[in-house]
């Protein structure tokens, strides 16, 4: 085991350099460097400072200088720093973490305590009623675009029935402690939601088709004929083998705590680390892109790992050598 | 062998026709792009002229959907944005589906150097977040139809291409390819008779499958303001200032989605229907 996981640490290094050497390759594609997006504010600069900005931040030099310099100052912890918020890159993905953790994490937490129930519910009695009806919802769950389905959100919440605020993160001026706590988690009430369902509509699947899978075993049909009560079959023995493949996805989707959601926090006006992400690609602040890029790419790598050795370690039939 | 074929294909479609959300798919499907493709000839507006008297009416009699800020009915505008979307999804599915069927048939086929590197280079694609690098590279290509098409198809054959090399490899090891080999057929010929049809069935299902997630791909990028520019209509730039007249005119905001929902969900279904239909060792 040891030796499999060494093995597997030290690949990761040629792939984190190949996908950092990839992301850094399509920024630089990109039109507008942080400089022009500076300037933009100020249409008045003289051409010739405009050349000794980008010299002074390198900008003028061929892509693979650039990159090499990157990777060197990267390796040694130091992500850069944003002309745009103008404060060091990492301060700024610290900042915005805990916003983003508290959105995907309530999301998460929400989801799977939709899921599991649900699926096995679906999976103990397939081709019921139910199990259609839960199929259609998990299907309209990713069929659905995000950010519509967010909208249609603020539409009914907010615009409709003005239960809760349309977006944003926190009222101004709410005095500290049980008062804001409240204010916040109204704000968080719709971002959440939209996480949690559609987490739920992929996992709802996945625990169905799990279980289910693990109710066609043999061991089920012993554990019935040695004339176990149907409650014991179904948790000791299904719900036991049944929930294994969900560690897997479960440490898959630890890339996406952090990397927050993208699309929903853009459109709720919830400033995580995934709206910093969109903001930073569409306004060209490339340091920023590139940080939250590599961070995101090297927690899907090592979630991978990780989810790989979850599994043997739960499987005793699985043995890496 | 070709009676077999011919066998296995009648049961497929047999299966198909049973798989109740399925036909519902297909038929949805069906009916939408003819709706699209009819267009104004079928409404009677035209969305190429501003009319600021017809500015935000509600949906009614006359304009079935109500208009929007620029008083062009949304309807019309609706089957318009939708041939848009509907290519780009099936232009941009075929082609990233071709391309990831050629890179996995190519890594698992011939193996070696060639599979290290081909791999390597799936697993780059799969570990990078694909929404932000999308974002990024309509921002390098510009607007317009044939470059969004190009970014869904560079950051979408890689899932094919795993599933293909995986099944050729499978494949590749068993008796009958070893008697084909056997027989002196060339390796063109394993791969086109021998191999592409026991490959097909999964990449049937992906590929339906990958319409409704380029279409999602699609509005997405368009709602961001990087896809299909106006005036030319898609269901995601539709989309686009819809939040800002939430208040005054929610249909603007909500017509489009649903459009986007249902014909995502058709070809869901239909790729769901398609993948327990093409399963041989399923029995039903």
């Amino acid at each position: 085991m040891a030796r499999y996981l060494a093995g597997r640490l030290l690949q990761m290094v040629p792939l984190l350099v190949g996908i950092s050497f990839l992301l850094f390759f399509l920024l630089s594609l990109a039109p507008g460097d942080p400089v022009d997006m500076f300037i933009m504010s100020d249409p008045n600069v003289d051409a010739r400072n405009i050349e000794a900005l980008k010299h002074a931040y390198g900008l003028d030099q061929p892509m693979i200088v650039r990159y090499v310099k990157w990777l060197g100052r990267t390796v040694r912890g130091d992500l850069g720093w944003s002309l745009r918020f103008k404060q060091p890159v990492s301060q700024l993905i610290a900042e915005r973490l805990p916003n983003t953790l508290a959105l995907t994490m309530t999301g998460f937490l929400l989801a799977l305590m939709l899921a599991v129930p649900i699926g096995i519910y679906a999976a103990l009695r397939q081709y019921s009623l139910t199990d259609y009806i839960v199929s259609f919802l998990s299907f309209l769950g990713f069929s659905v675009p995000l950010f519509w389905f967010g909208i249609v959100m603020i539409y009914i919440f907010a615009v409709k029935w003005r239960l809760v605020p349309p977006g944003g993160f926190q009222t101004t001026g709410v005095a500290p402690g049980w008062p804001l706590v409240i204010d916040r988690l109204r704000y968080m009430l719709l971002p959440a939601a939209v996480v949690a369902f559609y987490t739920a509509a992929l996992l709802v699947r996945y625990v169905r088709s799990s279980m289910l899978e693990a109710l066609r075993q043999d061991y089920i049909r012993t554990a019935r004929s040695k004339g176990l009560r149907e409650r014991t079959v179904v948790n000791k023995h299904a719900l036991r083998n049944a929930l294994m493949p969900l560690v897997t996805i479960l440490s898959l989707a630890i890339p996406a705590l952090f990397g927050g959601a993208p699309v929903t926090e853009t459109v709720f006006g919830w400033p995580g680390t995934g709206q910093l992400l969109v903001q930073s690609v569409l306004s060209g602040d490339h340091i920023v892109a590139m940080a939250m890029l590599m961070i995101i790419a090297v927690l899907v790598v090592a979630a991978s790992l990780a989810a790989d050795v979850a599994y043997a370690w739960l499987d005793p039939r699985i043995r890496y050598e | 062998m070709v009676p077999e074929i011919t066998g296995y294909w009648r049961m497929v479609w047999r299966r198909f026709r049973r798989h109740r959300p399925a036909t519902v798919g297909a038929i949805v499907a069906v009916g939408l792009i003819i709706l699209a493709l009819s267009g104004p000839a079928l409404t009677g507006h035209r969305t190429d002229i501003v009319r600021l008297g017809q500015v935000f009416r509600p949906p009614g009699a006359g304009h079935l959907l109500g208009t929007d800020e620029l008083g062009r009915d949304v309807l019309t505008r609706l089957m318009l944005a939708g041939r848009v979307s509907l290519a780009v999804g099936l232009v941009a599915t075929s082609i990233s589906t071709t391309l990831g069927t050629l890179v996995g048939f190519a890594a698992g086929f011939y193996g070696r150097w060639l599979d290290t590197g081909l791999t390597r280079l799936i697993e780059i694609f799969l570990s990078i977040p694909s929404l932000a690098a999308m974002f990024v590279m309509a921002k390098f290509l510009g607007t317009g139809l044939t470059s969004i098409i190009v970014v869904l198809c560079l950051f979408g054959w890689m899932f094919t291409a795993r599933l293909v090399r995986g099944e050729v490899l499978r494949i590749k090891r068993l008796d009958f390819v070893d008697a084909a080999v056997v027989i002196g057929a060339s390796n063109r010929r394993i791969i086109i008779h021998h191999l592409l049809p026991n490959v097909l069935p999964p990449i049937i299902v992906t590929l339906t499958l990958a319409v409704g997630q380029a279409i999602l791909a699609e509005s997405t990028i368009s709602y961001f303001g990087l896809g299909i520019q106006p005036p030319v209509a898609s269901w995601g730039n539709m989309l686009q200032n819809a939040q800002e007249y939430l208040w005054s005119a929610p249909w603007l905001a909500i017509y489009p989605g649903i459009a986007i929902l249902i014909t995502v969900l058709s070809f869901n279904f239909m790729g769901d229907g398609l993948r327990d239909s093409l399963d041989p060792s399923l029995k039903r």
